[in-house]
């Protein structure tokens, strides 16, 4: 503070010093001027002492008019003297309180005279500055505008304006109207750790003065507020932009993923609306018949393939209940409601469907559920199967004349053996007649032993009439007729048909068969063949066999775990190679010379239209082993 | 002829009981002995050979088959007379069979008569076929008794050579062949040189005679 107030004491005496200076020039002028006057008069030549006294006396007059004019003059120019020194001393005071800083430079950007300001400014005493360049106070980085500015100003002699950094300093006394700002007298002076650079605005024009000279006067402004306000407003401006910025590209960001889910809903709409119209199309172009119900079996919708199935259209149906079309359905449909009890959804049921016209058409049924707030419906998918159902009749009629056409050949193949088996009870009972015939004759018959034989004749013929019968029973040809049967007792009568070929082929036969067993519903005949059948293959394999090599068949019957009963021909034979066991099952396939290679995929064919399944097992070189599974209810049981 | 003179046997193989049975009965009706039996290696265990008379054979049955059987009885020079019955006449089965010397192949149901025939047959052919192979021994073993010399003489007396020509053969004296001649003949009990012929030939082929006389 106490530097601050040194320094404006200071420029208080500059200003006496000048005045008095000013007057002592002024006193010199005037003697300058008296002598000069003095001597023109003497080279005038005008001598008063040859003059008459008139001439004196009215020269005399006319130098005391003179006089008085002179010294009115006098007194006009001391006046006048006066008020140029006050209007002086005013524009002195002016100049150098005015917080606007001038300068006064010289062609060459030397400065002649700066007022206050303008050094407190540049940061550097008053005196000092003259006879400096203003160029030392600029910024390095402004120098080549500044350089410009003085080059543009002095070719074109136009005002300039000017803004530049200043070089300054933080250890000069601060301005008191500029406290914001610290100013240094002199870069020489800096120490080094400006912070805050000063901005001046300067405005130019050149003049020339009383000696012809070019002179550059420059008003400087202080801008560095403005300046740092700009700055700060630009920093501000900065941020804000750069906010704005970030805000405009998350806006950006956002907007995309908007854009993307606009795009989304209106795929996922144009998805919607094709999937709609795909389930239309596929919902009226639909063999099956699609009907929906809602809680109370109501029908709310159809399409067109009920017309076909049920004899009504569509529109007929909405609002009828389910029950006039399928009778089973609308009780089933009650039972199920019940939350907890979903087991028919998804299911395919066979249904009877009433048609219009009276009659009962075979359907499947399968019924899925949904719900729309809250309501809950059930839409059933029918398909009518009246075809299916008589293709399935007709296969199983083909199935039995085929059965019938393989078992007429295998009894062809069986004859033989047959008949040789038919040939011992007859050959027995026609010895057995020629026996009695010879103890008739004897004088003394013996009527015991005669009724022994004729017993035994007996026997012998129900025995053929037996074989003929089961022949019979076997080869003829009869509509499906399932009844109960004991497996075991099945597998005794087609045993009974093999025996003649086991015999000749000396074939040893085992059974192992489960006692008790549940009984079958079975169509005899059918399961009679596939034993034969299989008991023949084995039969057929053993025969391969070198004529020492021992020859089994075991026949085993049992239960198996879930409730169906198992039975096995197991043979001894020379077992089938890989390649067989993957074309054994197949028809027309055989392993024999003479063989049709129908046998075992009749007996499956057989099996399977009993529910159950037929499987082998085999290794090549011990043996073969049949099998197949009857459940002990079969499905068409049920019906 | 054999010292003993068992009585003729039938014996009766068949698998099926009632054959078995109704024949026996059948056959023993008429004062024949029966033994039956159920398979062809039951037979072959209980055959006695010392009595005379035939086998009634089914063809078909398990195990040993008829067939097989008869090979079987040849094998070990049992010439036991077979009548085949089968339930089934095949008739490469029957030919198979009369190849290999059978009797009779009948066919079930049979004519009782022409069976019962047939056994009588095959009994009385056996009785015969005996006889001539007691004899065939006897004179075998005459033949066994001669020395090595004697039996190259003998066959060049069977071949007819004289005895000068013999001597020539044998590179021997005419005298030398007259001894052995008078053993030969002495030893095998023979009259004169055609009974020493016909005796020798008859050994040698034992089979042709019965041969010839069982084909019809």
């Amino acid at each position: 503070m106490s530097k601050s107030t040194n320094g404006h004491m200071n420029t208080e005496n500059l200003e006496c010093k000048e005045c008095t200076n000013a007057e002592n020039l002024m006193d010199k002028h005037r003697e300058a001027i008296r002598k000069q006057a003095e001597t023109m008069i003497h080279h005038s030549g005008n001598d008063i002492a040859k003059m008459s006294t008139d001439d004196i006396q009215k020269l005399l007059f006319d130098f005391q008019v003179h006089q008085i004019e002179l010294k009115m003059q006098n007194e006009e120019l001391n006046r006048a003297q006066q008020e140029l020194t006050a209007s002086r001393d005013t524009y002195a005071q002016l100049y150098d309180s005015s917080p606007v800083g001038y300068l006064t430079l010289t062609e060459t950007g030397i400065i002649e005279k700066a007022n206050i300001a303008a050094a407190t400014l540049l940061g550097c005493p008053k005196d000092e500055l003259i006879n400096k360049r203003l160029g030392k106070f600029i910024h390095p980085l402004d120098q080549d505008n500044y350089y410009l500015f003085i080059h543009r100003l002095l070719t074109q002699r136009t005002s300039q304006a000017y803004s530049t950094k200043t070089r300054n300093s933080c250890d000069s006394p601060t301005h008191p109207e500029c406290k914001y700002f610290q100013l240094c007298p002199d870069v020489s002076h800096s120490s080094g750790n400006n912070k805050l650079p000063t901005y001046i605005e300067c405005y130019a024009s050149v003049v020339y003065n009383e000696k012809n000279a070019l002179q550059i006067c420059l008003t400087i402004n202080n801008i560095t507020e403005r300046k740092q306000a700009q700055e700060t407003i630009a920093y501000l401006n900065e941020k804000l932009e750069e906010k704005v910025r970030r805000q405009t590209s998350e806006l950006i960001v956002s907007n995309l993923s908007l854009m993307k889910k606009v795009e989304e809903l209106r795929r996922s709409k144009h998805q919607l609306l094709e999937r709609e119209a795909k389930l239309n199309s596929i919902f009226n172009a639909s063999v099956e018949g699609i009907i929906t119900v809602d809680m109370s079996n109501i029908i709310v919708s159809a399409n067109a393939a009920v017309e076909t199935i049920f004899g009504y259209k569509p529109e007929e149906l909405v609002g009828y209940s389910i029950s006039q079309l399928i009778p089973s359905s609308s009780r089933e449909m009650n039972d199920y409601i019940s939350p907890d009890d979903v087991k028919l959804i998804g299911q395919i049921q066979e249904v009877e469907g009433a048609h219009k016209n009276g009659f009962i058409v075979p359907l499947d049924m399968s019924i899925a559920e949904f719900s729309v707030d809250n309501a809950h419906y059930f839409t059933h998918i029918v398909r009518d199967v009246s075809l299916r159902k008589s293709r399935e009749q007709q296969d199983k009629e083909h199935l039995d004349e085929l059965a019938h056409v393989t078992r007429l050949g295998l009894m062809g193949e069986m004859a033989s053996g047959i008949a040789h088996e038919v040939n011992q009870p007859l050959s027995a009972i026609s010895s057995y007649t020629q026996v009695s015939l010879n103890l008739m004759n004897a004088d003394d018959p013996d009527l015991v032993k005669l009724t022994e034989i004729l017993h035994k004749t007996q026997q012998q013929a129900l025995r053929a009439g037996r074989i003929i019968h089961r022949m019979r029973e076997f080869v003829k040809s009869h509509a499906k007729h399932r009844s109960t049967a004991e497996i075991n007792n099945l597998i005794h009568e087609a045993v009974g048909l093999c025996i003649p070929e086991l015999k000749q082929n000396c074939i040893k036969l085992s059974f192992e068969l489960e006692n008790n067993l549940p009984p079958l519903n079975v169509d005899h005949v059918q399961i009679e063949q596939v034993i034969i059948n299989l008991l023949r293959n084995s039969v057929d394999a053993l025969k391969t066999l070198p004529p020492k090599q021992q020859r089994h068949i075991a026949i085993h019957s049992r239960m198996t775990l879930n409730d169906s009963i198992q039975v096995r021909v197991k043979d001894n034979g020379p077992g089938l190679d890989p390649d067989q066991q993957q074309k054994i099952l197949t028809p027309f396939y055989t392993t024999k010379a003479d063989g049709m290679g129908m046998g075992l995929s009749i007996s499956r064919s057989l099996i399977e239209a009993h529910d159950g399944t037929l499987h082998f097992n085999s290794q090549l070189g011990k043996g073969t082993t049949f099998y197949f599974i009857l459940p002990i209810r079969s499905k068409s049981d049920e019906h | 002829m054999s010292i003993n003179n068992p009585t003729p046997l039938v014996y009766l193989v068949d698998d099926e009981f009632s054959i078995r049975d109704s024949l026996t009965l059948l056959i023993e009706s008429t004062g024949q002995d029966v033994k039956s039996f159920e398979s062809a290696e039951a037979f072959l265990n209980n055959y006695n050979p010392d009595h005379p008379g035939c086998l009634v054979l089914d063809v078909r049955m398990p195990l040993m088959t008829g067939h097989e059987l008869q090979s079987e009885l040849l094998n070990r020079n049992i010439n036991i007379p077979i009548i085949f019955i089968s339930g089934h006449a095949d008739i490469a089965d029957s030919a198979k069979a009369f190849r290999s010397g059978a009797i009779d192949f009948l066919e079930k149901p049979f004519n009782h008569d022409v069976l019962l025939e047939r056994i009588n047959e095959a009994i009385k052919k056996d009785i015969v076929f005996r006889d001539e192979f007691v004899k065939k021994r006897r004179i075998q073993d005459r033949i066994d008794h001669l020395t090595t010399r004697e039996k190259e003489v003998l066959g060049l007396i069977v071949k007819s050579h004289s005895n000068k020509e013999s001597a020539k053969i044998l590179n021997i004296s005419n005298r030398t062949v007259d001894v052995h001649r008078a053993s030969i003949m002495e030893k095998m009990q023979a009259e004169n040189v055609a009974e020493l012929i016909t005796m020798v030939m008859y050994c040698e082929a034992p089979g042709s005679i019965s041969l010839e006389k069982r084909v019809h």
